[in-house]
């Protein structure tokens, strides 16, 4: 896989992911993909056998909670009601010391296998726990040891209800009518201490589970890829579900008397949940708890239906775990940003290549096709895939990674442009040059040679005629012209940049050594450990990088020339370039080649000259040759690289 | 150049009047004379001016290394402006079996006359700052 692949995979994962991570905090995907799973699971569940469900309205009611319990105890006793869920009103409340409360106490304590109570609670937060309060007045207290205890665990009986104020039309699609939990744990209000609680619909199904031995399949879907922290199930109209239980009463508004099991259509109620609670907005609106649901504003007690109904049909929808989600658009990230690499590639090839141009949009294309298709289908397999936000990441990292890679490839381009104008033009004044420098030594130089032989002719048959002067002239001006002539050649070939320097200088020590040793020049072992010294591209870095390259050829041709056999006795060379803070170094070390005595000798000859004069011309450059006691030769040269900033 | 190779002859006759001198123009016409027969000594200018190819100076050095490596004991004068070419072929000079010397084109004849007297005594005689042009 190329650079400029992985930098494109790279830079898509990076891209959409964090986009992700940003539209996570926004509303605007969250609205999108609810309004989408509403209107699918709407149109999809259309008709809902609701005949297991029967919700008795008490907003006429005045009665206190004996005549409620009265009418509650002729359900399930006589009826056999299956689950009945309570959504006390407040006006029970408070019935704790009271005697009234002790018929509903004692009702809940025989019948606490088939009744659910349900508490308000704003909606579960992954972020802090939400305080609940329970009915504590309705469990019957024992006193154990000088304190009341209760006989009833308060899980076993309470069941919490998610409810939340929306308004508006968005406020469909965050509403906990729609999207529910099933467990949760809240802080109770009595003694601020934690409490796990199932939800009203899962607590009133467990029963039901419980008592005749059914399974509930939700409560097992518990899939490493779905989370069951909020699903989804569908919302059915059940209207036609309510009784109006002071109707059913003759009107009378106290309902103790009431035996609804003489009711025909309430006489047998085994295997039905029966509701309790206000339903009416228009009489009891702080009672209803009224919830936006996609089939219009519902009260709490019809919500806690439709959960029922939705977990009992099997009608759940479930959520991807986050990380899934976030992988699927790290993996979608990465697939558009290898696409996009390679379009943006054949865009700006030389030959334009339209075909690749053309295959790039159609695999966009077909990309987000198959997301779509994805979603769809996981959609109808009860899987929430995240729509909106992905489909948003990987358009917009599209868009960035397209403007980045075309804007660094158009970099690259002006720099190769004025790299190779630059090429250009340095190559042709050192052609000049050299070409200035030839005809001088071709032309001017052949015809002083050739006056330099006819004086001395002349000298030679006419001894008495004295040539020395004009030919000391001659002599002289030859030297100056020579010169200047070596210097303009040296000049010319600086110019151009070494070819093996372009890879930086580690590559050219490198190139330069094993060239050395290909052509049997360097026979001796050679231990390489030429780093990269991180390089930057400043005209004097370049210069000076002439001269540091120069250093190390003159080092090793020293090595070759007096320390290899058959002159020397050495055996290997070792070659180290490193860079360690702003200081780089160079070492050449042969073992056996020189002695101390040579080294004296050799401290004002040309090669050293070279060399201290190179060290010279750089920051901090240090030039140190020295003898180590095992008569190790080691050449050093160190510089500071800060000075090329 | 063939000029100054002319005189190169004149000056070569100084040393022995009998001197037979040949000239050729290229690398290629001097490889062929040299398969033909050996001379006593070989004068060689390091810059060719040779059509056709691209350095000159190049095509002298690759001659002189040719020279080196099949003629061992030919006795070689290097007489050129650029004497510091020959530098790069030093070590195959040091091996070289039969007289060598190298002269700057630039320097009086008698300079010219000592190095070919050099040369074909079988002796070597280069510049001091050529042989240990590293050191």
């Amino acid at each position: 896989m190329s650079y400029r692949t992985v930098l494109g995979a790279l830079l898509g994962l990076g891209t959409s992911i964090s986009y992700y991570a940003l539209l996570s905090f926004l509303p605007l995907a969250n609205h999108i993909d609810g309004s989408i799973y509403d209107s699918y699971i709407q149109l999809k569940h259309q008709q809902q056998h609701s005949e297991k469900i029967v919700i008795f309205s008490i907003d006429t009611i005045v009665g206190g909670a004996p005549q409620y319990a009265s009418v509650l105890e002729d359900l399930l006793n006589n009826s056999q009601a299956e689950v009945v869920v309570i959504n006390p009103p407040q006006h029970w409340y408070g019935r704790e010391a009271n005697e009234n409360g002790r018929q509903l106490r004692q009702l809940i304590k025989q019948y606490k296998d088939r009744i659910v109570l349900a508490s308000m609670t704003a909606p579960i937060d992954a972020e802090y726990q939400t305080s609940i309060a329970l009915y504590n007045y309705m469990i019957e207290q024992t006193p154990i040891g000088g304190s009341d205890t209760p006989e009833i665990e308060a899980t076993e009986i309470h069941g919490f209800f998610e409810f939340a104020y929306q308004s508006g039309q968005n406020g469909i699609f965050d509403s906990p009518a729609s999207r529910h939990s099933l467990e949760g744990e809240f802080i109770r209000d009595d003694d601020s201490k934690d409490i796990s609680l199932k939800s009203v619909a899962a607590l009133a199904l467990h029963k039901l589970s419980q008592r005749t031995e059914r399974d509930v399949s939700v409560f097992h879907s518990d899939s490493p890829l779905t989370s069951t922290a909020r699903i989804q199930t569908p919302i059915w109209n059940l209207k036609a579900q309510i009784h109006n239980l002071s109707e059913l009463c003759g009107g009378n508004k106290r309902i103790g008397d009431c035996k609804l099991s003489n009711v025909e259509r309430f006489a047998d109620l085994s295997d039905k949940f029966v509701f309790f609670g206000h339903t009416d907005t228009q009489t009891n609106a702080a009672e209803v708890h009224a919830m936006l649901t996609p089939r219009g504003e519902m009260s709490a007690v019809e919500v806690q239906a439709n959960h029922i109904l939705g977990l009992q049909s099997g009608d759940v929808y479930l959520p991807l775990r986050k990380w899934l989600a976030i992988a699927i658009v790290g993996v979608g990230g990465v697939c558009f940003g290898i696409v996009i690499n390679t379009g943006i590639s054949g865009l700006l090839a030389q030959k334009k290549n339209h075909w690749i141009v053309r295959r790039t949009l159609l695999s966009i294309s077909a990309l987000f096709l198959i997301y779509a298709l994805t979603a769809t289908s996981s959609l109808a397999a009860g899987v929430l895939l995240p729509i909106s936000a992905p489909i948003i990441s990987w358009a917009i990292a599209i868009l960035t990674s397209s403007f980045v890679l075309l804007y660094r490839n158009q970099e690259r381009m002006v720099e190769r442009q004025l790299s190779s104008e630059r090429k250009v033009v340095i190559d042709q004044a050192s052609k000049q040059l050299q070409s200035i420098a030839d005809r001088v030594h071709q032309d001017a130089l052949h015809h002083m040679k050739l006056a330099m032989d006819w004086l001395e002719l002349i000298q030679i048959q006419s001894p008495a005629c004295d040539v020395s002067v004009p030919l000391e002239k001659m002599l002289r001006a030859n030297q100056s012209i020579r010169e200047n002539l070596i210097d303009t050649r040296l000049c010319a070939e600086k110019l151009p940049i070494s070819s093996e320097l372009r890879l930086g200088l580690h590559m050219a020590i490198r190139l330069h050594t094993k060239r050395l040793r290909k052509r049997d020049e360097l026979i001796l072992k050679v231990d390489m450990n030429a780093n990269p010294i991180r390089e930057n591209s400043s005209s004097r870095w370049i210069e000076a990088r002439e001269g540091i390259f120069s250093f190390y050829r003159e080092s090793i041709n020293n090595i070759i020339r007096h320390a290899q056999p058959p002159k020397g006795r050495s055996t290997k060379v070792a070659v180290d370039l490193e860079r360690v803070a702003d200081v780089a170094v160079l070492r050449v070390t042969n073992d056996g080649g020189f002695s101390s005595t040579y080294l004296a000798e050799t401290t004002e000859n040309f090669g050293t000259q070279v060399m201290e004069k190179v060290a010279s011309r750089l920051p901090n450059g240090k030039f140190r040759r020295r003898v180590s006691a095992k008569g190790d030769f080691q050449v050093e040269l160190s510089w500071s690289m800060n000075g090329f900033m | 150049m063939e000029d100054v190779a002319r005189n190169n002859c004149t000056f070569l006759q100084m040393i022995d009047p009998k001197a037979r001198c040949e000239i050729v123009p290229s690398p290629q016409a001097a490889k062929d004379s040299l398969a033909r027969h050996i001379p006593d000594l070989l004068v060689v200018d390091l810059m060719l001016d040779e059509k056709g190819e691209i350095d000159q100076k190049t095509s002298g050095v690759a001659f002189l290394h040719y020279v080196l490596c099949h003629h061992p004991h030919l006795n070689v004068l290097i007489y050129s402006t650029n004497p510091e070419l020959a530098k790069q072929l030093s070590l195959n000079i040091e091996k070289h079996k039969g007289g060598f010397s190298i002269v700057d084109k630039m320097e009086l004849r008698t300079a010219f006359i000592a190095g070919a007297s050099t040369a074909l005594l079988g002796e070597k005689r280069t510049p001091d700052s050529f042989v240990d042009a590293a050191y």
